[in-house]
């Protein structure tokens, strides 16, 4: 309860602190709901460049944390009363809104969607990434009180700033309220869809929209966990309509605004880079005709690399780097060698089904019927079964067109660079766009084809609720874990279920066991969120401190784990694809014997706990 | 008249066609698995 009141706290501060800013810039939207959500996600940056202060100036602690939601409250008071004013207000816009009975069960659908996320919150953190780099980092921050240097932890090198939001839940109470700012992020996501669709086509295609997009079981999923794909679609989403807005009006508050958007989403995820390369080159197609289309461009990039800069010149101060590990062979980065560099940045390679033509035309039915080869995730079958509507829906309006060369110019990326389903969250909300437009289109042409689209969409949504809800009953094993309604609401202790949903919970309670001063080599599982003891993380091709593949014998794997002063190793011998999870690599294994003599000559067995072995050395 | 009818068919076949192979894919083990429980 506590963390629903810190979440309305956080949500309140953010909204009237962006509004403000935007104000003070100049660059407020004129209506109502677009000040909302714009305000809301500037908002909700600006606080994560709060807490990226606090934990530069080594001032981590939730006294300094209540403190910047205070500072944050002071310097927009006047916009907090304003805000909070305007609620009456918006209740009435929704009320000008033409509302069906139909549209009242799609509503009814909507919510349900809502209120499983929210109550998914409570569940303890158990998703790989989230424990192995989302939740485990801001905790590695707030324990030493700066950011960490950790080189076995990649990810921790990369822009962070939905994870500093995280920080803040952590340091305020819990990884609950982390995870309810992402349930925000998302709630606020799905209102940045429909408010912007609202200002352009009809008040039924806006809702259309942000129905869709809310539903998806993709987004569903990581609605209630602590992932950050769908903190990049808000940003990229925010980005591309103030760009259209630019197009259509020509007024600079818009690209300016367009700018600022593009830039939190690879202060968000690296990955989100694509978005302000993919909009640089919107902007010269948008620009008017004229000498000054390369100095729009240019001016954008600026304004888009002034918010990621932050990030940028924090991992260069640590590594010399400011995108360790990529661009090794150029910048070099501290504790990293080229092997190490080149197989931790080929990681996302082997995803999806083929680069080549065949593959390309078929990606659209690829992704939609088989999500183990693009890494899971579930996107729906809504966006391919409208794919041909627009047979029907011609002529399409100008703004269509653009979503759909920014789809494709997006899809072009993420087709060549990683074919991951998370990877394409980012661009979910103007693909839900464009299938609510089509769709609409569709229900326009008589009475059938409506009840069709009708059914279709309620059907989608009720489905997609079912298999939201199979996330609480999934069979034991699985991955993602199942999530529990008796641990949420108290009926089982976290630690309980904790040790029945992670096969690794069991040795990383022993872990815990060992005396403090220890300091332990997991290879081959990185879920560190639960360690409470020093550790050195993860797969061998993901970090660089201990690679076996570039320590040739059993001697040279004793030296290097004398240097960094391990005391004990964790080795998962369980298997994937045919390979122990120790040897994550896809090619044959080459260190695997050579691990094992070191393990028998130089390491004493303490304990097996779901094939997870603990030694510790001699 | 004739062909637009032809062309709304088609599409509702289509829908049909990629809605009854994705949530077979998705939900097809889940309720096989389920029924297999059930019986047992």
């Amino acid at each position: 309860m506590i963390d629903l009141i810190w979440l309305a706290i956080i949500a309140f501060i953010a909204l009237a602190l962006g509004r403000a800013a935007l104000a003070w810039l100049r660059l407020t939207p004129d209506d109502l709901p677009r000040q909302w959500v714009y305000g809301g996600a500037f908002g909700l940056g600006l606080l994560g460049f709060g807490v990226f202060a606090l934990t530069a100036l080594r001032g981590l602690s939730p006294v300094a944390a209540i403190g910047l939601l205070v500072l944050g409250a002071a310097v927009s008071l006047p916009m907090l009363i304003q805000s909070a004013r305007d609620f009456a207000r918006g209740a009435r816009l929704f009320q000008r809104d033409q509302i069906s009975p139909i549209a009242y069960i799609g509503a009814m659908l909507f919510a349900a969607h809502f209120v499983v996320n929210l109550i998914s919150c409570f569940n303890p953190p158990i998703d790989l990434d989230a424990l192995g780099y989302h939740l485990t980092v801001p905790k590695l921050n707030i324990l030493h009180n700066e950011f960490v240097l950790r080189p076995d932890i990649v990810y921790a090198n990369w822009p962070m700033h939905q994870e500093l939001l995280f920080q803040l839940g952590l340091l305020l109470s819990s990884d609950a309220l982390a995870h309810l700012i992402s349930f925000l992020i998302a709630a606020l996501a799905a209102g940045a869809l429909w408010a912007c669709a609202r200002q352009n086509f009809s008040p039924a295609i806006a809702a259309l929209a942000a129905f869709i997009f809310y539903t998806i079981p993709v987004i569903g999923y990581e609605a209630s966990i602590a992932y950050v794909d769908v903190g990049v679609a808000l940003y990229a989403a925010l980005a591309w309509f103030a760009l259209t807005e630019w197009r259509s009006t020509r007024a600079d508050r818009w690209l300016a605004l367009s700018a600022l958007m593009a830039g939190f989403a690879p202060a968000t995820k690296l990955s989100g880079a694509f978005i302000p390369a993919l909009l640089c080159f919107g902007v010269l197609l948008f620009a008017p005709t004229g000498k000054n289309r390369w100095k729009y461009s240019v001016g954008y990039g600026v304004v888009a690399g002034a918010v990621i800069a932050p990030w940028l010149v924090k991992t260069f101060l640590q590594t010399g780097n400011p995108v360790t590990p990529y661009l090794f062979d150029f910048l070099s980065a501290r504790d990293w060698t080229a092997n190490a560099a080149h197989s931790a940045t080929a990681m996302f390679a082997p995803f999806g089904l083929g680069k080549d033509l065949f593959a390309a035309v078929l990606l659209p039915w690829n992704v939609t019927m088989f999500s183990t080869p693009f890494g899971g995730g579930n996107i729906g079958p809504i966006f391919l079964a409208s794919l041909p509507l627009f047979l029907v829906a011609r002529p399409l309006p100008a703004l269509i067109k653009s979503a759909l060369v920014m789809l494709f110019g997006y899809l072009a990326m993420w087709f060549w660079a990683v074919q991951e389903v998370r990877f394409l969250i980012p661009i979910l909300p103007i693909l839900s766009l464009i299938a609510a437009y089509g769709l609409e289109a569709w229900a326009r042409q008589n009475t059938w084809t409506r009840r069709v689209v009708i059914a279709l969409v309620l059907f989608t949504g009720s489905a997609n609720l079912v298999l939201l809800g199979t996330n609480f009953a999934r069979p034991p094993d699985s991955v993602p874990p199942t999530k529990s309604v008796r641990v949420i609401f108290g009926l089982e202790t976290r630690a309980d279920y904790l040790r029945r949903v992670l096969s690794h919970q069991p040795i990383v309670e022993r872990v815990n066991q060992l005396p403090s001063a220890s300091r332990v080599l997991l290879l081959g599982f990185k879920d560190a969120y639960y360690l409470e003891r020093d550790f050195i993380g993860g797969f061998p091709v993901e970090q660089p401190l201990f690679d076996p593949s570039a320590l040739p014998t059993a001697e040279a794997m004793a030296q290097r784990v004398a240097d960094l002063r391990v005391t004990h190793l964790v080795v998962n011998y369980n298997q994937s694809n045919g390979h122990y999870w120790f040897d994550h690599s896809s090619a044959p294994p080459t260190y695997v014997a050579t691990l094992e003599e070191f393990i028998r000559r130089d390491l004493t067995f303490i304990e097996a706990r779901n094939g997870y072995r603990l030694y510790a050395v001699r | 008249m004739r062909f637009r009818r032809l062309v709304h068919l088609l599409l509702i076949g289509w829908i049909v066609l990629v809605y009854g192979i994705h949530y077979w894919v998705y939900y097809g083990p889940r309720v096989t698995r389920f029924l297999q429980q059930w019986s047992r």
